[in-house]
């Protein structure tokens, strides 16, 4: 009788535990549709000041203390970045990021993912970086070649613009 | 004799529906449902044992985090393959049961009043369970690590606490770095498990005599039944990590990770302030359904010894010995925290003063309750005056089964808050004066007094196991304690029809009409 309830209690933990057991792994989760890729962007950039760095005369020099006669004065605050991404001739991405800190004085952050079919396409970046109204300052052409399940990646840095297909080799600027 | 009246309410109806399925192969006492929340504890416990054991093995290197595990989980899959799936399905259970004491807690209505306490300490506790499991998952550096990561790294990186993003942590295969499994490690093993036992203690802080562990063989058959289900269905990998690609196919662990699919269909401050708003939901229901504040109980002195038996029986810590105030040659006497009392009345049924024989009128006690006195009580001890026999008091309480429900000739029934209330002296006087020929008790399931220890000290003064004691001159056979659920009227009514039928062929039991 000890046997038989041993016995059952035993089949009714693996009941009641199932439902984790199950919940743990099931149902699948598929992050993207199939014959889907994603397009990353990293953007870290310093964008230029707001005003531009003024040289101190030798009197504004000469009325600093001894130690801290710097050439020049920069106000802190920097440009936010205005960024444009296009891609097979159709906008994808128009955002304006305010530099990081207090003073909007860091880099500008700016990580975007996009889910889209694989292909081949082509991705033009934009980037303005000084003050202002008007276009970028900068732009890029890439041909990405997303393949299924790859997870390309367009790394923005400060001089360098990279496309990295993921999950095989894509073209460069 | 018959039974009518008022049901239990449907949540609390379906819930002890569940729970006495299991009844039968457990017990009421160690019907696991009783135990949920000391279970949450045991489970980790296997956590803990289980994740040591994978730590002797466990590399924290980009190199070697992914190989350390497969090694562990196919070279020695006997071992610490167990263990890997033990760790894993333990921690699930945990959450699981998490969810089950808190859907249970709520159902009851113990979440509100003076419980409000733990209640509020338990919602941080559920999201440290669960960012516990979130570093674990981490830390095997598969794809399904990967995809934690980099959620994890696009929710935290709308806070503002990070200026250098985190997600550039995981751009490339080459931007993750070792540092970042040592700091995993460090938080999964050394910082949560901390988090997590003050969580707990702050849990159980103001609960008096928590449960911390489970019964035995909940202990051993819960092991049991994990070891098996380990040994069935072993928990794997997922291929190496590699943030060029995205992951197709994810056995998730739902429990754990529900939040992160939700990323792919809403912006990140959306699911950070669907959480939110739900955990504040959840830490302010006590004060958006407080529900009905009865009475404190209050303390005669006149009848106060200081004797403290009312102070070890709360089962709130509602009341304390103090200093004696009226210059009686007591060194103490009780004081209660009206903020701290429900009005259960179990401290009336641990007062040796509460005797229905004590012939002063008003009858009075050291304490109880304004809204049922001890004089209430030893007004509701007589026999119905119709002369049948066997005359029997059915004593029930306000969780278990509604015993106004019951009525018909040589009946009377008297509901508590709770059956500890009932004074022992009281049973006494109602066999000895009262004229009834026997005494029922239908409180609380066994193991699942609404306040905890209800019936369990009533059970304990009639076995004269605990103060006050119920006198030896009592007859123990015209005595019956039937512990049942809310919704076992039935069972209640078959078995006071039987206690009724022993007592008709006792001797002594008076000849008279029958019911």
């Amino acid at each position: 009788m000890i046997a038989l309830r041993v016995i059952g209690q035993t089949l009714v933990w693996m009941l009641l535990l199932a439902p984790a057991i199950l919940l743990a792994q099931w149902p699948l989760h598929e992050p993207l549709p199939p014959g889907y890729g994603e397009l990353r962007l990293s953007l870290v950039h310093t964008t230029q000041r707001l005003k531009p760095c003024r040289r101190l005369s030798p009197v504004e020099r000469q009325a600093l203390p001894p130690n801290m006669r710097k050439v020049e004065q920069c106000e802190r605050a920097r440009a936010p970045a205005r960024t444009w991404i296009e891609l097979a001739g159709r906008g994808l991405l128009d955002a304006t990021v305010m530099p990081k800190g207090l003073h909007n004085d860091g880099r500008v952050y700016l990580h975007r993912r996009w889910s889209m079919p694989a292909g081949r396409y082509s991705l033009v970046l934009g980037l303005r970086d000084t003050p202002g109204e008007g276009g970028p300052d900068h732009q890029h052409r890439f041909e990405l070649e997303l393949k299924p399940g790859a997870s390309a990646l367009l790394l923005v840095g400060d001089g360098t613009v990279q496309l990295l297909a993921g999950g095989a080799a894509g073209t460069g600027p | 004799m018959k039974s009518t009246g008022r049901k239990p309410g449907l949540g609390i109806s379906l819930l002890a529906r569940l729970e006495l399925l299991l009844t039968p192969l457990f017990g009421s006492i160690r019907n696991p449902f009783h135990h949920l929340g000391a279970l949450v504890v045991y489970f980790f416990w296997i956590v803990l044992v289980s994740g040591i054991y994978l730590l002797i093995f466990y590399r924290t290197s980009l190199a070697g985090a992914f190989d350390s595990v497969e090694r562990l989980t196919h070279d020695q899959w006997f071992a610490g393959g167990v263990m890997r799936s033990l760790h894993r399905y333990a921690s699930d259970a945990a959450v699981l049961v998490m969810g089950g004491h808190l859907l249970r807690e709520f159902l009851r209505g113990r979440f509100r009043g003076v419980r409000w306490y733990s209640w509020f300490t338990g919602v941080p506790l559920l999201w440290i369970v669960i960012v516990f499991g979130i570093t674990g998952y981490w830390m095997v550096w598969d794809q399904l690590a990967q995809f934690v990561a980099v959620g994890s790294a696009h929710l935290l990186d709308v806070l503002p606490v990070f200026s250098d993003p985190m997600v550039r942590s995981f751009l490339t295969n080459e931007s993750v770095s070792d540092r970042f499994f040592t700091l995993i490690a460090f938080i999964h093993l050394i910082g949560l498990p901390i988090v997590l036992v003050l969580g707990i203690w702050f849990h159980v802080l103001r609960i008096r005599l928590p449960r911390i562990n489970p019964p035995r063989t909940l202990m051993a058959g819960s092991l049991i039944g994990l070891l098996i289900l380990s040994l069935l269905v072993p928990a794997e990998s997922h291929p190496p990590a590699d943030l060029m690609i995205v992951p197709q196919s994810l056995a998730l662990d739902w429990l754990y990770l529900a939040v992160y699919p939700l990323l792919d269909h809403f912006p990140e401050r959306s699911v950070w302030a669907a959480l939110a708003g739900f955990s504040l939901l959840l830490a302010a229901l006590p004060w958006l359904w407080p529900g009905r504040r009865p009475a404190a109980a209050q303390v005669h002195l006149s009848d106060c010894t200081g004797c403290g038996y009312c102070v070890e029986d709360c089962p709130y810590g509602a009341i304390d010995l103090v200093p004696r105030t009226d210059g009686r040659k007591y060194e103490s006497e009780a004081k209660v925290t009206a903020d701290l009392c429900v009005a259960c009345g179990i401290c009336t049924g641990s007062c040796p003063s509460s005797s229905p024989f004590r012939r002063h009128e008003p009858l009075t006690t050291g304490i109880d309750l304004p809204a049922l006195t001890m004089q209430d009580i030893k007004q509701a001890i007589h026999t119905d005056g119709s002369g049948t026999h066997p005359a029997v008091l059915l004593v029930g309480c306000e969780h278990g089964v509604p015993v106004k429900r019951f009525s018909g000739p040589g009946l009377t029934t008297m509901s508590l808050p709770c059956v500890g209330m009932l004074p022992p002296a009281a049973i006494d006087y109602a066999l000895r004066v009262g004229g009834f020929d026997g005494v029922m008790l239908g409180g609380c399931a066994a193991g699942d007094c609404f306040h905890r220890y209800g019936d369990r000290w009533t059970r304990d003064r009639i076995r004269r196991a605990r103060p006050p004691l119920l006198r030896a001159r009592v007859p123990r056979d015209r005595i019956l304690m039937r512990r049942l659920k809310a919704t076992e009227h039935k069972r209640l009514f078959s078995q006071l029809k039987a206690f009724r039928h022993r007592l008709r062929q006792m001797p002594g039991t008076e000849p008279g009409g029958d019911s």
